[in-house]
């Protein structure tokens, strides 16, 4: 059918467990877009990675139909996963977490990379090690 | 309950980073607004250019809520120390800025429902949505609801479509919809009188979606939903093939149509924006195909063709 793109929204939602209430409300409220039909999709569809934030990006058509594309978790969920921590540190510039490798880094950088408005890999790695050093995880060779 | 909207105004190489501030702090998701291109379906072609006021060309805004409770100055003030604290790990966060504005709660699972009334196509035709109530009417209702398909009757493209069949269809003709999306023409070809209607699409979503639209109104004795990439897995010959997709795919479809349809059959082309019409026609022309009837909305156009 005939489709027209008319604007592009960009959420971060918990996997599985994405409800109505802020951000999707306020976000999706006035693209008049079905939003209990795209919770639904999108609760099914990201069903087996509770416990993360998952980014999605939702196309919204002319007629207000939609189609959605998920992308991969954000660096930070990918730090604390690639180095078994629960959450970053509360004071990153004093209390250090958790180590990870610059082989770790390059490895997320490279799962990040098609999401990330880097221009090179080695950009992404910036990226992903001030991510990490933010959380108060330290970056080894 | 009030929450308070929280943006952030950061650069593109901080933002994972911010967006962890604010995770930390137990917002529930986020809002993302930056300048990169969105990933587009592949297949569509035609659309609209993406307004830069709602993009900001080289930051990113982040938009996150917290609940307005006594814990929530504290939780403010942190984000503002830790996104000021970024310089200190190599990311540079922009501007940095943050800003609040209270959002009263609505009742946002519902509120999206305003966009959809019941609307009357045509002479004969009433699209409504499951959840609104109508009088009692001597239209032919079909009952569809705004999803993850084209066709909510909310398009001049599918409106024109649905104009032409009521007019066309006299009862007991063979229709295939190429790229049904929804379902809306085929289920509307159906409740107009056509004995047998085939609904092809190629994206399985669509095809899911439109057999359940079909089966709420009850059509599934007429219409049979298939994946197929354009009329790969019809069934000829048609009296009327129905083709609302986008000018490029009209184009490619056409030297097969003739396969499908009976000779004196009906060929509707439709979803073509006006700058591509010309070529539409030509396309058409050399397959032996006249234009007997245009419908024009919007810069959409809608071609009736009989084969020459």
């Amino acid at each position: 059918m005939a489709k027209k793109v008319t604007r592009v929204v960009k959420l971060q939602l918990p996997a599985g467990k994405a409800t109505p209430a802020p951000p999707v409300g306020p976000a999706l409220a006035q693209t008049g877009i079905n939003m209990m039909g795209f919770l639904k999709e999108f609760n099914e569809r990201t069903a087996k990675q509770v416990g993360l934030i998952i980014p999605v990006e939702i196309s919204v058509y002319q007629d207000r139909s939609f189609t959605f594309v998920l992308k991969t978790p954000p660096a930070a969920v990918l730090l604390k996963k690639a180095v078994g921590i629960e959450s970053g540190s509360g004071e990153p510039n004093r209390n250090k977490v958790a180590q990870v490798t610059r082989a770790q880094v390059r490895e997320i950088a490279e799962t990040k990379m098609p999401d990330l408005n880097a221009a090179t890999i080695e950009a992404a790695m910036r990226m992903v090690e001030g991510t990490a050093r933010s959380m108060g995880i330290t970056v080894v060779n | 309950m009030k929450w308070m909207e929280i943006t952030v105004i950061t650069s593109q190489e901080a933002k994972e980073a911010a967006a962890d501030i604010l995770y930390q702090q137990g917002v529930n998701g986020l809002v993302i607004e930056d300048s990169e291109p969105a990933v587009l379906d592949p297949d569509v072609e035609d659309y609209m250019p993406l307004s830069v006021q709602d993009f900001p060309l080289e930051e990113v805004r982040l938009i996150a809520y917290l609940p307005v409770d006594s814990q929530l100055a504290d939780k403010v003030e942190s984000i503002r120390q830790s996104l000021a604290a970024l310089a200190d790990f190599d990311l540079d966060p922009g501007r940095a800025e943050v800003s609040l504005s209270e959002v009263e709660d609505t009742d946002w699972a519902t509120v999206w429902k305003e966009f959809y009334k019941p609307v009357a196509v045509g002479e004969k035709l009433l699209i409504k949505p499951s959840w609104e109530e109508i009088k009692p009417t001597d239209r032919l209702v079909i009952e569809l609801d705004p999803g993850m398909a084209f066709g909510t009757g909310n398009h001049p493209t599918t409106t024109m479509c649905l104009d032409i069949l009521e007019r066309y269809i006299r009862g007991g003709e063979r229709v295939i919809d190429v790229g049904c999306g929804s379902g809306i023409l085929s289920i509307a070809a159906a409740r107009l009188g056509a004995a047998e209607v085939e609904a092809l699409d190629y994206d399985p979503v669509a095809v899911r979606i439109a057999r359940e639209n079909v089966a709420i109104n009850k059509v599934e004795g007429q219409v049979s939903v298939r994946e197929s990439d354009l009329l790969q897995a019809a069934s000829g010959p048609a009296d009327i093939i129905v083709a609302n997709i986008i000018a490029r795919i009209i184009i490619e479809l056409t030297p097969a149509v003739k396969a499908f349809l009976r000779s004196d059959g009906l060929f509707i082309a439709s979803g073509i924006i006006g700058e591509r019409r010309e070529q539409v026609i030509a396309t058409l022309a050399e397959h032996d195909f006249q234009v007997i009837e245009e419908l024009s909305e919007s810069d959409w156009h809608a071609l009736v063709c009989r084969q020459r």
